[in-house]
């Protein structure tokens, strides 16, 4: 049921891992689904609005750890205004995700959302 | 969204009333009731449609009687029951987080204990200790969702005043967030292959 790209990214997930969450640098976005208990954290760092580094970490079913892993990939070296632009459909046809995992790329993009809101907070909060 | 529930749920199959406080010596007694009248031992040289009429009822019981063993189904069925989404509901903010962290915190319980699995050093005993333990206290504080949900529920029932769902639908987010904690923790605890 997975495509080889989820497989890939699941095997060799890009970028697992954390980011300061306190550094101002830093925005991180927390997003669940918690009908089925899955988890999933990202975190950008911002330098000078671009995105230099992005991670993620993952609980949950494989195509949520593949769209996070790609989310990430995708989130390097783009501006911000650029980053608000990744769409979960893009994300859900690059890993060939079947109708019933759709909304695993949701929460991807979903996490995206929330990371950059945070970082934009942080720096009106300056 | 949801399949209509039969006429016989799980809770009418066994003759109880919709409460999530079940009594389990009742639900055990009719389980072994139902075995005795449709196990299909029983139906082997019978006819065709009554044995499997047989291995039905008898699906159909055991089905019912897992469904309402466990807390979290059974809590569930209760609101199916009830026209509600049992799946419905905001998480509170900061809870993702909350759950993020307990996440993070087990998984690292689980990856030191497995790190150190075949040394028998006190150091390793301990740290499987500790992740078993854990394991035991993330059963512990689902359960305690669980009553919570069930005690809020049966009490509006017998007060016969609509359950407040702001309150009860993040008890059972958290249980389900609990559980799978719990069950990826023991998962990575469980000796290799």
């Amino acid at each position: 049921m997975y495509s080889n790209q989820v497989i890939d990214h699941y095997q060799n997930p890009r970028n697992v891992g954390s980011l300061d969450k306190e550094s101002e640098d830093v925005g991180t976005g927390v997003v669940g689904a918690p009908e089925c208990g899955d988890v999933m954290k990202l975190q950008i760092e911002v330098q000078d609005g671009v995105i230099t580094d992005a991670r993620f970490k993952t609980f949950g079913c494989g195509s949520a750890i593949a769209s996070s892993s790609l989310a990430t990939e995708w989130l390097k070296g783009r501006t911000l205004d650029d980053a608000t632009s990744i769409r979960n459909s893009d994300i859900a046809k690059e890993l060939a995700l079947p109708p019933v995992k759709i909304h695993c790329s949701v929460l991807a993009e979903d996490a995206i959302r929330q990371a950059i809101a945070d970082y934009q907070a942080k720096q009106e909060g300056k | 969204m949801h399949p209509t529930p039969s006429a016989e749920d799980a809770f009418a199959l066994f003759g109880l009333p919709r409460l999530y406080a079940v009594d389990g010596a009742a639900l055990e007694q009719a389980l072994m009731q139902a075995g005795l009248r449709w196990h299909p031992d029983r139906y082997a040289l019978a006819e065709e449609a009554a044995r499997l009429q047989a291995e039905d009822r008898m699906a159909a019981f055991n089905q019912a009687h897992a469904e309402l063993s466990d807390p979290l189904t059974r809590a569930e069925l209760l609101l199916r029951l009830a026209g509600l989404d049992p799946r419905g509901g905001q998480a509170a903010p900061g809870f993702l987080m909350d759950m993020m962290e307990l996440r993070e915190d087990c998984d690292d319980l689980a990856r030191h204990a497995v790190s150190m699995a075949g040394n028998e050093e006190a150091c390793a005993v301990e740290a499987r200790l500790h992740a078993q333990q854990r394991v035991a206290e993330l059963h512990d504080d689902e359960m305690q969702a669980l009553d919570q949900f069930g005690r809020l529920w049966d009490d509006a029932q017998s007060a016969a005043t609509t359950p407040d769902l702001e309150v009860m639908n993040p008890l059972l987010h958290k249980a389900r967030y609990l559980r799978s904690t719990r069950n990826q923790l023991s998962l990575a605890l469980r000796p290799g292959p």
